[in-house]
């Protein structure tokens, strides 16, 4: 096991910057996850820890020692792709020896460590078909499998489970889950599915067209989103984001004020944003020293099964709630304006020029 | 008009004949057999008939030509003949063969790695250049074998103008490449040298056929599959073992399947190379040459439709076989 150290890592394909500058410490053992959406450089970054794809500029270290140019069989990684990439005309036993026997693994070692990584797989019954005999998510294991046996100090994830259904996905979430905490080793992790990146990670790193946009663990990253990027990108429905004005630790959005139970700088240009989840038609429901309350237009509602979701307009922007069925009040019947309560200490504020959080004043 | 009495009127116009019976007129039955019928007229004039009839034949002996009836029922004395007596058909069997391994075999070893090396160091002229490979193939038997015949010509032969040029460099009086290349013209034509020659003008001409038939398969191997070996250790020429070639056994199976077929069919090249005669010593006959020539030139119908059946079944076993090798398991 190692620690990966990325220092200022670029990567161009011709003119094109696709990671522009990524420095990143993993400690030894983290679980870090690289999340955002297509195009981000999130697979191209790892796809240059693994040395398949050349590094333009920056450094990539493997513990002490730096990778740049050493070929990807020399860095001691493996990798599981999002295709599986299981060689078709091998058997599940060959291919998880394959790797072993390129490395001139003698015989009895490369049986003893697959029928392991086949128990802990729960293989060993299908170690003799061939791939296109397994289903999805037995293929899966299957490539996990092949990267365990190598006991390398880096695991690599390129959206593994994204070729599979929900149902399987969940489950085999929890299976990484649970094979990491068993081997402890490092693990890179690449996805554009929010839910893999909270579940698994111990830091969630997310990218945006190529920068590095906020690194947290998955709870800091929700609760506070370093920018409206992040802000929007995480949480679904995404945080409702209303322009508004800051002054004497008000919120001023049109017509309606808020007072923040924080002090704040004053802005003439900010943004406001409570996520869906945080609001309430009942300000009984929340538990707070400061409740803020906004009127909203509502342009319609729909009925989730556990939450009405209600889409509606608050000065100009779109304005959604998710109320929980269980609330007391009737929504159904409400047209026009709604009443929306919500705990004040759990509102985001971001600087309309730069897009970064606003945070209260320490002292 | 209203509607009520168009409507009163179509059962009276239907009373006739409705769509129903008029679709289940004679002609109506019979159209679509009718529109479909030149092909399985013409394929049965020309595909089917004289499939059956050169079993008949096969099972007969006289000139067919004089009329079916002065034929006589032989059994399988024509197959008989051909086992044992016909030293000339044994003769083109082995040449055949020999023709077969020779050019087929080259056809392939050089394809599978030609291809690899097309597939993996060119990427926009690689077109161009598998066109240029490809030109042979599809460029009239027959010109070929008229250029090489003219290549390979005695006298006046590229051929041994180049070989002999550097067979006679003289250093100090000395030949030092004397020993390795010829000093005089040769005979391309000698039995000894027809068969190479024969069966270098095939390799040429096919080789380029499977080498677009090997890169066509290699293009639809997953890039994915090439990186996970590279990350599990895999060196180049290992990627090659252990990923290309299993992933080509399906085209391999085509087209050896392909070569099979062709190379024991084989008859332009040596035809035209030979003259039609089948070279010195029957050298560089085959065995549809010698179906042929028994055929036509000694008006034996019922011997060379023996012939074409046996290469039948000598082609269906082979191909039988190759299913085996090289066919799908499941």
């Amino acid at each position: 096991m190692a620690a990966v150290t990325f220092s200022n890592l670029k990567k161009r394909f011709g003119e094109t910057e696709v990671v522009k500058s990524f420095d990143l410490h993993i400690e030894d053992g983290e679980f870090v996850v690289l999340l955002g959406p297509s195009g981000c450089g999130k697979s191209t970054t790892l796809r240059m820890l693994a040395g398949l794809e050349e590094i333009s500029d920056g450094e990539i270290f493997i513990g002490e020692e730096l990778v740049n140019e050493l070929h990807p069989m020399e860095r001691n990684i493996a990798m599981v792709f999002q295709s599986y990439a299981l060689y078709p005309h091998m058997t599940v036993k060959e291919n998880i020896a394959f790797g072993l026997k390129m490395t001139k693994v003698d015989k009895d070692e490369i049986e003893r460590r697959v029928k392991l990584a086949a128990d802990m797989l729960e293989l060993t019954p299908l170690l003799d078909r061939f791939p296109k005999a397994l289903s999805g998510g037995q293929r899966q294991r299957v490539a996990m499998g092949r990267a365990m046996v190598r006991t390398p100090e880096v695991f690599l994830f390129d959206e593994p489970l994204s070729n599979l259904d929900a149902k399987l996905r969940g489950s085999m979430r929890a299976e990484i889950k649970s094979l990491h905490e068993k081997l402890g080793t490092t693990t890179l992790y690449v996805t554009h599915d929010q839910v893999e990146a909270m579940t698994l990670a111990d830091r969630v790193v997310i990218l945006k067209d190529g920068f590095i946009a906020q690194v947290g663990t998955p709870k800091d990253i929700f609760e506070q989103p370093a920018n409206k990027f992040v802000a929007t990108f995480i949480g679904a429905p995404e945080m409702n984001l209303v322009n508004a004005k800051l002054e004497d630790n008000q919120v001023i959005i049109g017509e309606q004020t808020l007072a923040l139970p924080t002090t704040y700088q004053d802005q003439a240009d900010c943004a406001l944003g409570v996520r869906p989840s945080d609001l309430y038609l009942n300000p009984r429901a929340i538990e707070s020293d400061a409740i803020g309350k906004l009127t909203v237009n509502i342009d319609g509602i729909e009925l989730l099964g556990a939450t009405y979701h209600i889409q509606g307009t608050l000065n100009g922007s779109r304005f959604v709630a998710d109320i929980a069925t269980s609330d007391e009040t009737d929504v159904t019947q409400e047209t026009g304006e709604v009443e929306l309560f919500f705990d004040l200490h759990r509102v985001h504020l971001f600087d309309n020029q730069e897009g970064n959080a606003i945070r209260p004043n320490l002292n | 008009m209203s509607a009520v009495e168009s409507a009163e009127k179509i059962p009276a116009v239907s009373k006739k004949r409705s769509l129903k019976q008029r679709l289940n007129a004679k002609g109506y039955k019979w159209a679509p057999y009718l529109f479909v019928s030149p092909f399985f007229v013409l394929f049965a004039v020309f595909g089917l008939f004289p499939l059956l009839f050169s079993i008949y034949l096969s099972l007969h002996y006289g000139d067919a030509t004089g009329g079916i009836d002065r034929m006589e029922f032989v059994g399988l004395a024509n197959y008989i003949y051909l086992f044992r007596d016909d030293a000339w058909f044994h003769q083109s069997l082995i040449n055949t063969g020999w023709l077969a391994l020779a050019s087929g075999i080259p056809q392939h070893v050089i394809a599978i790695p030609l291809a690899f090396f097309l597939h993996t160091s060119f990427k926009k002229t690689r077109n161009t250049v598998i066109g240029a490979y490809f030109v042979p193939f599809i460029t009239s038997s027959v010109a070929i074998s008229l250029v090489f015949t003219s290549l390979f010509s005695r006298d006046f032969g590229v051929i041994n103008m180049i070989l002999t040029q550097i067979g006679n460099v003289e250093i100090f009086g000395f030949q030092p490449l004397g020993w390795l290349f010829p000093t005089e013209n040769v005979d391309w034509a000698r039995p000894q040298y027809i068969k190479p020659m024969i069966a270098f003008v095939v390799f040429w001409r096919f080789v380029g056929w499977n080498t677009v038939l090997y890169l066509s398969a290699m293009q639809t191997i997953p890039k994915d599959l090439y990186e996970a070996a590279t990350v599990d250790g895999a060196k180049p020429w290992q990627q090659f073992f252990y990923i290309t070639l299993p992933q080509l056994k399906p085209m391999m199976f085509f087209a050896v399947t392909l070569t099979i077929i062709g190379n024991l069919q084989m008859f332009e090249e040596p035809f035209i190379i030979t003259g039609g005669t089948g070279g010195i010593e029957q050298a560089g006959k085959t065995a549809a040459m010698h179906l042929y020539l028994t055929a036509f030139t000694e008006g034996d119908f019922g011997t060379a439709s023996a012939v074409s059946w046996l290469l039948f079944f000598i082609i269906a076993i082979l191909t039988w076989l190759n299913n085996k090798i090289l066919g799908e398991k499941d």
